[in-house]
């Protein structure tokens, strides 16, 4: 079995339109009041760095309630 | 093979000797690289008992580099605390904040576990800034095997 290559991150992860998801948004909005520098993301945000990092291949999948993940394969 | 070691940086204001029962034998050590994630206690809950198990005391220092609280700041290092658990959380870090009218507490605890041939981070990215979350996927990236014929 080849060695999987897969970063997975899972989070509460924003609407890239950032219209949508009011948890995402309000974990964000505590993230930064809770944390020195932290906030919460879209899938695209999570991609775009993914990306620049070198990763080939990445997709965003809804996993369950308000939870999706974002898959990078090296 | 894990290494189950952990950065922890200690920023308090405060009586120093106000730390103690919060965070037991504290240890210090400076700061260094690793996977980093999150996990935030709140109010004063001290650390669970067992899980800060100190390697040695190096450096009683200026304010670190991720808090501006004032005061006395302390770098340490120590096992990795249980309390991260022993799964994908176990690779990554704790970030906490302790307030009170008269302490400020905030800790981030790096753990300089490998990463193995996958990884997983869950509610962990949201912990941390542009600059920090970009560190960590590239260190994830740099971890992960390379692709087969390359």
């Amino acid at each position: 079995m080849p060695p999987c290559r897969a970063l997975l991150v899972y989070e509460v992860l924003i609407d890239d339109a950032r219209r949508q998801n009011a948890l995402g948004l309000l974990i964000s909005l505590n993230m930064l009041i809770e944390t020195p520098g932290g906030f919460d993301y879209t899938g695209a945000d999570c991609t775009g760095w993914m990306r620049a990092a070198g990763f080939r291949e990445t997709w965003v999948e809804h996993l369950a309630g308000p939870d999706s993940m974002v898959v990078g394969i090296k | 093979m894990h290494r189950h070691e952990s950065d922890i940086t200690l920023g308090y204001a405060g009586e120093r000797k106000q730390l103690q029962p919060l965070f037991h034998q504290a240890a210090i050590e400076p700061a260094g690289e690793g996977i980093n994630g999150g996990r935030t206690l709140r109010g004063r809950e001290p650390l669970p008992a067992g899980t800060i198990d100190p390697i040695e005391q190096v450096h009683h220092g200026p304010p670190g580099r991720r808090h501006q609280a004032p005061g006395l700041f302390t770098h340490c290092r120590f096992r990795a605390p249980s309390f991260l658990g022993g799964s994908s959380h176990s690779r990554v870090a704790a970030s906490s904040m302790v307030r009170s009218p008269t302490l400020s507490i905030a800790v981030h605890i790096t753990v300089t576990k490998e990463v193995t041939s996958s990884d997983v981070m869950g509610h962990i990215l949201h912990d941390w800034n542009l600059e920090d979350k970009k560190m960590l996927i590239a260190k994830a990236y740099a971890a992960l095997p390379r692709p087969a014929g390359v």
